[in-house]
């Protein structure tokens, strides 16, 4: 099969019969609701940008199993290269659709699997790795859209899976048969999960013998009986019917999250890549989380690529464009979108291979670029903020703007500078607000793992005992046992 | 100028933060050369590869192509390669030539 365009995807969704519940009901036509839309449109990018000349280069790969042409988000890294070029697509995209477009989370899953079941083949004398190449392969040739699901609901945070009170809180395995698996639990947070085909499911921490029922890594259609997704609120869905309140009409804010349950869902062997093999839960954690992690300078580099251009046009159109604080500002907003871009570039081109031969990221540098993003794109947002002016908050509506008897009054009022119509100065306005306020935010803070969780990892890796030497060896301490 | 038409297969560089709008440089040296056709670089046959790339890292991948090419990167030819007594030889250098008035700068060869 050749790769989607964005327009196949979009057909081969209205094949699925996904269980999506939003609003208290279960929705009749996903594909065409205004709720779920932008962020089909925002996916469907990802396919387009596979067959385009401009952009084929980074969205398409070669497939190291088949020789064929895929899309680079069913690609397995082969070298450094790879790496780079996965940030620098995910920053092309980001740049075009001015949000989340979602299939990194299922192509990171991939790569984290397929080196970690080699792994724990090598190790235990399980056989997850084949089997897994098999999926990799259905995926590479149909090119379907895979959902990376991990963060489970958690529960009692200080208490373990196999100590919850509820023990559905973390996905488990329930029961085993010749046949298969079935599941039980939830998984929260699930970006792109209602648009996708398929979901890709692992675990969420490191485990210990005691939760090996937990310690379990499938892939499940989303439409697959028992499993039902109810979807997220979004700081601007009151506003979806229009095409300037919400912002970014086209292509929305996030990526579009949902609780997914799976109550009592059937995984057959074929599909099963962990089962039981707790001593990898937390490789497999680590492994997902810095490839995630390392795309964040990609991805959000390419939205602050949009939100510097909106600010400085707001600025151009407050006619405050030459003013040396605000150009200040812009280069600081720069400054910050391009130290997490470089973030993201030095953990791809510091790379290395794992023993599958997949490459694998630096996992120190990796963090840390996470780590800047919930830093860095809130002051990029205050920065916006701060040159666009308190209207971005107390715009009156669209219908507003449209209403013979007050649009005049909002077209008279909330003008610029005379030569710029007051609709542009609006949209500007509107784009703002949602790209830097309320789910983006958050999102920045909290995907790909929350700060503590990189701050473990950087801890960890960060060789104290060897900085403290260095400091003894200057200092002139001699070494003790 | 060109007997015959020159095809030109182009391989972008896929502008992730592009300092140069590859295609609009692609169409601009087009308007100055109309016997210049061009096509992706996967189509099947062509007389020239052209490497696009819209910033100085120039990381467009190199597909494999023995015959003639041209490497611009942010704007610049950077690189060619025109076998002597190539059919396409002086094809090849009038595109060359107006790629230098384009691209500004002559630094390989």
């Amino acid at each position: 099969m050749v790769m989607k365009t964005g327009s196949e995807y979009i057909e081969s969704l209205r094949r699925l019969k996904t269980k999506v519940y939003a609003f208290g009901e279960q929705v009749a036509d996903l594909v065409d609701n205004p709720l779920f839309r932008p962020h089909i449109n925002a996916a469907a990018v990802t396919y387009d940008m596979a067959h385009d000349p401009v952009t084929e280069d980074l969205v398409t790969a070669v497939s190291h199993l088949t020789g064929k042409r895929i899309s680079r988000f069913t690609h397995i890294h082969q070298s450094t290269e790879d790496l780079v070029k996965k940030v620098k697509m995910l920053r092309m995209i980001a740049r075009r659709t001015g949000t989340c477009f979602q299939r990194c989370v299922g192509f990171d899953a991939l790569n984290a699997l397929y080196s970690v079941t080699y792994e724990m083949d090598q190790n235990l004398g399980t056989n997850y790795h084949e089997r897994f190449k098999e999926y990799l392969l259905y995926v590479q040739d149909t090119d379907i859209m895979v959902a990376g699901s991990m963060t489970d609901p958690k529960g009692d945070r200080s208490l373990r899976p196999s100590q919850q009170a509820d023990p559905d809180l973390y996905v488990h395995v329930v029961e085993k048969n010749e046949k298969g698996i079935v599941l039980r639990g939830a998984k929260a947070h699930q970006t792109g999960i209602v648009n996708s085909h398929e979901m890709l499911i692992m675990p969420t921490t490191a485990m210990t013998a005691e939760d090996a029922r937990y310690a379990v890594a499938c892939a499940v259609p989303v439409d697959a009986p028992g499993v039902i997704h109810i979807f997220g609120r979004q700081t601007n869905d009151s506003r979806k019917n229009g095409q300037i309140d919400q912002g970014n009409a086209r292509y929305g804010i996030v990526g579009g999250e949902a609780l997914t349950v799976l109550e009592n869902v059937f995984v057959p062997w074929e599909r099963v890549f962990m089962c039981g093999e707790w001593q990898f839960a937390g490789t497999l954690v680590e492994r997902f989380a810095s490839y995630h992690r390392q795309n964040y300078g990609g991805c959000k580099g390419g939205v602050s690529d949009v939100i510097i251009g909106a600010t400085a046009l707001i600025a151009d159109y407050n006619g405050v464009a030459k003013a040396s604080h605000v150009r200040d500002k812009l280069t600081e907003m720069i400054h910050l979108t391009e130290t997490l871009y470089a973030g993201s570039i030095a953990c791809s081109a510091e790379g290395r291979p794992t023993p599958s031969g997949a490459y694998f990221v630096d996992p120190l540098l990796a963090n840390i670029t996470k780590l800047n993003v919930t830093r860095f794109i809130y002051e990029i947002c205050r920065l916006s903020h701060d040159i666009a002016g308190g209207f971005i908050a107390t715009l009156p509506s669209e219908q507003d703007l449209r209403c013979p008897e007050v649009g005049p009054y909002v077209e008279k009022y909330f003008r610029g500078v005379a030569s710029v119509p007051t609709e542009d100065r609006i949209r500007i306005a509107r784009l703002i607000e949602n790209m830097t306020g309320g789910t983006a935010l958050a999102e920045s803070m909290h995907g790909a793992g929350s700060p503590q969780a990189q701050r473990v990892m950087i801890m960890r890796q960060g060789n104290l005992e060897q900085k403290k030497k260095l400091a003894s060896i200057l200092a002139g301490i001699p070494e003790r046992d | 100028m060109a007997e015959r038409k020159l095809t030109a297969g182009v391989k972008y560089c896929g502008h992730c933060n592009p300092q140069e709008d590859g295609p609009a440089l692609v169409r601009k040296l087009q308007s100055r050369l109309p016997e210049l056709k061009v096509v992706p670089w996967n189509d099947r046959t062509y007389d020239v590869l052209l490497v696009v790339s819209a910033c100085p890292s120039d990381c467009a991948t190199r597909p494999p192509f023995n015959g003639p090419r041209i490497e611009i990167a942010a704007g610049e030819v950077r690189e060619w390669y025109v076998p002597a007594g190539h059919p396409a030889e002086n094809l090849l250098e009038a595109c060359l030539d107006e790629g230098l008035k384009v691209f500004g700068t002559r630094k390989g060869g």
